[in-house]
């Protein structure tokens, strides 16, 4: 097994073993903050691995971007054989934004939940809704 | 051993079993042959022609394939990705709206702040952090960044001032809730002129160059010397009006939020 694949399945292990935590974190917590917290940790494992996707095994890879505005042939060729895959970067851009658009919701939705109850614990909410007193 | 451990137990091995096997499925190639010399055949296609200036049939004019894809090919999911932040950002706002008092806002209250060289420091860092949002959204059509990077880093500053000096301080220097509501509609409006301009020459929404079959000249990539990227820095600029407003927008109504409830408890 080569020294590229080892660190292939070790990113890969890496990389599920934080999204099984924040799995575990969203959950088992009983705090909702905590809950919103493991939430966004997931969303980025997620991102990362949709990035590591587009990755390209060359010997010097290059970012999306073409580095000059006159390019010859030869720099033209070269970009275009060694450059990452650009598409999954375009797609987490979108995702980070969706992302935190819902983080803002739950966030705003966590600051009324404890105006109205006087608390962010999940049981202590669901014993206030069965009756009991705050 | 009580309930609550229990459940916590079984949970903890489910997301150990979720993981193992996620894993196994990836490292035995579940997400196909990867990574390889090879991108996807789709990915290679925006690589080719975002800036190919040797066949202009499909190009973007822009050496950024990323924000090519973000504006040009993809531009559909860009809008629905905008309008999905303003509906958020709506939600929020009517969630939070009845709550906060807005008298409290015009009187300075007691805000201090902190000690001195917090706030000097502070005030330091945000100009800068303003500074480089606007690189990252002036120049996102040729070196890394966009409308998105350049918003979400420009709307740290109030963000530090905010919690360096004081809420008092931020509407003093103009961050008002309803003025930013109204930059953010200029935003907007700045968006949709832009990608609604080719229908005059019966192009298609969002078109960026011109195309085979259509007979839209398409933005200028150069006026004189100054390179322009087409539509991209139009929209670009739009982008970056409409995401730092709206982020400003949540950060104002949370700590005013926050302010309100903390009012009420006393």
């Amino acid at each position: 097994m080569s020294l590229t694949n080892i660190l292939l399945i070790y990113i890969y292990f890496i990389i599920f073993a934080t999204g099984g935590l924040a799995i575990y974190g969203i959950i088992s917590k009983n705090n909702l903050i905590k809950k919103i917290i493991a939430l966004t940790i997931f969303g980025d494992v997620v991102n990362s691995l949709i990035i590591f996707i587009g990755y390209r095994l060359v010997p010097k890879p290059l970012p999306p971007i073409l580095p000059s505005l006159n390019p010859d042939k030869a720099l033209y060729k070269l970009y275009v054989m060694s450059s990452v895959d650009p598409l999954p970067q375009a797609l987490v851009i979108t995702a980070i934004v969706i992302n935190v658009a819902v983080i803002a919701f739950l966030v705003f939705l966590v600051v009324r939940i404890y105006n109205s109850y006087g608390s962010i614990e999940y049981d202590e909410l669901i014993r206030i809704d069965r009756g009991g007193s705050t | 051993m009580n309930r609550n451990t229990l459940s916590g137990v079984i949970i903890f091995v489910s997301s150990l079993i979720l993981f193992v096997i996620l894993s196994y499925i990836a490292v035995t190639g579940g997400v196909g042959k990867h990574p390889s010399e090879e991108i996807n055949s789709l990915g290679q296609f925006f690589v080719n022609n975002s800036y190919n200036v040797f066949n202009k049939t499909f190009w973007a004019g822009s050496p950024e394939a990323v924000t090519s894809i973000l504006w040009d090919y993809r531009g559909f999911d860009t809008i629905f990705e905008t309008t999905v932040l303003f509906i958020s950002i709506g939600g929020a706002l009517v969630l939070a709206y009845k709550k906060i008092n807005w008298d409290k806002l015009i009187t300075p209250l007691s805000d201090k702040g902190l000690t001195l060289i917090v706030k000097t420091s502070v005030k330091i860092i945000s100009s800068i952090v303003v500074l480089l949002s606007l690189n990252l959204a002036l120049r996102g059509y040729i070196s890394p960044g966009g409308g998105f990077a350049g918003g979400s880093a420009y709307s740290i500053a109030p963000l530090l001032l905010i919690s360096g000096l004081s809420i008092y301080y931020i509407t003093r220097l103009g961050y008002k809730l309803h003025k930013m509501i109204n930059i953010r509609t200029i935003g907007l409006l700045g968006l949709s002129i832009v990608s609604l301009i080719p229908l005059i020459w019966f192009g298609y929404i969002l078109q960026n160059q011109s195309k085979p079959s259509t007979v839209f000249p398409g933005y200028p990539v150069y006026i004189g010397p100054l390179y322009l990227g087409g539509s991209l820095i139009y929209l670009n600029i739009s982008e970056f009006l409409v995401v730092s407003t709206e982020f400003i927008i949540i950060f104002l109504a949370m700590f005013l939020l926050l302010k309100s409830t903390k009012g009420e408890a006393e």
